[in-house]
């Protein structure tokens, strides 16, 4: 057992850290979102100059050769910073699962430009009524050579900013993976608003051509990947969204000052504020283990779900034990705690809330039970 | 990082677990269910604790110079989850808290008459901290230990001394400087007080659950050598001492057995319709939301273990697994006893009781255990 981060891991997190903190000032922040949902490109060229968005990339493509655990070291920083940059989307969401699974050319060619900050692609996994990834309604049939794609995939983040999207789709009953250009012919992009203001679109497709990656089997293992990796990713960026929404309402509590003494010193304050950090303690720990389970390939481990009814939870009680402490301050958009909030309400929701893990968890723990009774 | 057992890690595990099988003997089981035995002290428990340390399962984690074998602190709570787990009452303030305080700050003579006993499983100790009028604000104890020659006289009046009733010794904190000008914490010394000395004496205080004690101390002559560590210096050996108490009296084993037998429980019994209770969405759903924070509290115990085998434990970190596990235990004997429903308030003597009463017994004893 093992609890340490390696030196280089520890550097990475150290870098992302300083680029962010330094770049993602409140200032910056304000002026980025003025015109609404927006890729912050000065932050993200500086990561890609700096090497860190493909710290987990192979050598041979020009990264750092470093596991999972550290990409989601950066997405922790993220969290920190909640600037707008495609870090999770295109390089943990599509990148990494690809690198791990796909051999195609094609994808190599692809990975090696968005490794070099030429190109971004990204993961469409929802649609409309429909958040289980695994159960796609959008279809694929072949037509000689040709893949064509026809449905409704949404909330996809980036897809107008992005060359490629990865998707699933269902080809007859079988699970299959490919690459759709949202750009292309058949395609059709609806830019949509979230309250985080990450920039993410409805993506309609209409017999629109792709380039097939794998079927069945394949296909669920690559979607394990995406998901798993995704899932963890964000209970990474979790934590460093709770850790700066308790370290906000700590510098705000102890400096505001009622009845002639800072509130920090109120007990009712305190506790809250203890509550915040034992719960991102929590979301820390539980998180860590999922990342290890996910960076040696155990994809369908139970870490996965039970960081994220963590996430769920955590982002709901942080959030508002942050905004209860501030009074009426916190919802103030001068003031820099908002936007930690709203990310903490996406974080909560994405890729399944902590209910729909919870019940997911309950299954397999009821299989498990009655599979040992009957033997 | 990588956060599971080593497999050297698992085989200790099920080393523990398959021996605490041959210590759980059905006249121990019996024994315990007399309340003034629940927490051991009985002859079975007395036998048992003779045959583990003889057989050399106390004090893992000791220095071998003390008897002891030197595995990590990781192994040590490894064994102390398992042997909890198995519901055996393992006097783990005696032999995890203050024997390790007693190695290292205790006298030639402690070393010899006492440390060594208690890896043999012959000795239990009790702790003497709390008073009528000094709880939370512990630093305001009155028990005082007044110097006349080579001894010291103790006087005063201890409560919640759990095990006091049969332990050998207490480990008791008193007031040694009254000087005004100093602060209180600053004042007291911790002393080994051996319960058979003339001027101790102990009586029953019946909580829910079980057996815990109010002990005096009435002009009990103290020979010097009793004393531990320095004179007014008592405060460090306290909350050293609770660093370490914090992180046992959480120990995740407090659960999991009692857990994995409920799950087995709900898998076995059917409901009316024939359908295993462990399928009823609600019923599932209770078992996993403590599987989910069971785990939680396993890492963040054994993170804790681990900054100590690596030199690093935080302040902040342990208060904060202790918060949290006393929460947890109380939710998740809750939601436990939800799934077993009414007949969960089925005492253990009582026609009918699920689980042999172990979680109607138990969730008397929580708040206590929790605190």
């Amino acid at each position: 057992m093992d609890f340490s981060y390696p030196e280089t891991h520890i550097e990475i997190k150290t870098l992302a850290g300083a680029i962010l903190t330094e770049m993602a000032t409140v200032e910056h922040l304000k002026a980025q979102e003025k015109n609404g949902p927006y890729l912050d490109a000065g932050i993200w060229q500086q990561l890609i100059a700096s090497g860190i968005h493909t710290a987990a990339f192979p050598e041979s493509l020009d990264g750092m050769g470093m596991d999972y655990m550290a990409a989601a070291l950066v997405a922790e920083c993220i969290g920190q910073s909640v600037a707008s940059i495609p870090y999770i989307p295109c390089i943990i969401s599509a990148a990494l699962p690809l690198l791990a699974y796909s051999s195609d050319p094609v994808v190599e060619k692809l990975l090696r430009s968005v490794g070099a900050g030429e190109q971004l692609i990204t993961t469409a996994l929802i649609e409309p009524s429909n958040e289980n990834p695994f159960m796609p309604s959008v279809t694929v049939v072949q037509n000689n050579s040709d893949w064509q794609v026809s449905g409704t995939k949404h909330c996809v983040p980036y897809a107008n900013e992005s060359q490629q999207v990865l998707l699933f789709a269902k080809n007859g009953t079988q699970l299959w993976a490919g690459l759709v250009n949202p750009h292309t012919a058949g395609c059709t992009l609806i830019a949509q608003h979230v309250t985080t203001e990450e920039p993410q679109y409805k993506l309609t497709m209409q017999n629109a051509s792709a380039h097939a990656l794998c079927h069945g089997e394949a296909a669920e293992q690559l979607l394990k990947a995406v998901v798993a990796m995704t899932t963890v990713a964000y209970c990474s960026m979790a934590i460093g969204v709770a850790e700066k929404m308790t370290r906000i309402s700590a510098d705000y509590t102890s400096q505001r000052e009622q009845f002639g003494v800072p509130v920090a010193t109120f007990q009712a304050v305190a506790h809250r504020l203890a509550s915040c950090y034992i719960d991102t303690e929590c979301l820390r720990i539980m998180t860590q283990q999922a990342a290890s389970d996910v960076s040696q390939g155990l994809y369908d481990s139970d870490s996965i779900a039970m960081a994220k009814v963590w996430c769920g939870d955590v982002m709901h009680r942080v959030s508002q034990a942050a905004q209860h402490v501030h009074g009426g301050t916190g919802i103030d958009r001068d003031y820099p705690l908002f936007r930690y909030c709203l990310w903490a309400k996406y974080l909560e929701l994405v890729l399944g809330n902590s209910r729909i893990h919870l019940s997911n968890l309950a299954d397999r723990l009821a299989e498990r039970y009655l599979a040992a009774a009957l033997a | 990082m990588k956060i599971c057992y080593t497999p050297e890690q698992q085989a200790l595990k099920e080393k523990v677990a398959c021996y605490m099988q041959e210590i759980m003997t059905p006249d121990l089981m019996e024994e315990k269910k007399h309340p003034q035995y629940f927490e051991g002290g009985g002859p079975v428990f007395k036998e048992k604790m003779l045959k583990m340390g003889r057989e050399g399962w106390l004090g893992l984690g000791w220095p071998e110079e003390l008897g002891g074998k030197a595995i990590g602190p990781l192994e040590q709570h490894i064994f102390t989850e398992e042997v909890m787990a198995a519901g055996f009452a393992y006097p783990f303030l005696t032999v995890d808290t203050i024997g390790p305080m007693l190695a290292q700050n205790g006298s030639p003579f402690i070393q010899e008459t006492v440390v060594k006993r208690i890896l043999k499983g012959e000795l239990i100790i009790a702790v003497g901290y709390s008073e009528p009028g000094a709880g939370t604000d512990l630093a305001s104890l009155k028990t005082r230990a007044d110097r006349d020659g080579d001894d010291w006289i103790i006087n005063g009046q201890k409560v919640w001394t759990s095990l006091g009733h049969f332990a050998d010794y207490v480990w008791l904190a008193a007031r040694t400087n009254h000087d005004p000008a100093i602060k209180k914490h600053k004042g007291i010394t911790i002393f080994l007080v051996p319960t058979a000395f003339e001027g101790f004496s102990c009586t029953p205080i019946h909580t829910l659950g079980m057996r815990t004690n109010a002990t005096y101390y009435q002009d009990i002559r103290v020979p010097d050598k009793y004393r531990i560590g320095e004179i007014d210096g008592g405060w460090k050996l306290i909350t050293g001492q609770l660093n370490r108490e914090r992180l046992s009296i959480v120990n995740p084993g407090m659960v999991t057995g009692l857990f994995e037998q409920v799950c087995q429980w709900c898998a076995a019994t059917h409901d009316y319709n024939d359908e295993p209770l462990i399928n009823i969405p609600w019923i599932k759903e209770n078992l996993a939301r403590i599987a989910t924070e069971l785990e939680t509290l396993k890492l963040l115990v054994w993170k804790q273990a681990w900054a100590m085998e690596n030199g690093n434990p935080e302040m902040a970190a342990s208060s904060a697994a202790k918060v949290y596990g006393s929460e947890f235990f109380v939710e998740a004997y809750r939601r436990m006893l939800e799934v077993v429903g009414q007949a969960g308030t089925l005492t253990r003597d009582s026609e009918g009781a699920v689980l042999m009463g172990k979680l109607e017994n138990r969730y008397l004893w929580l708040p206590r255990a929790s605190r």
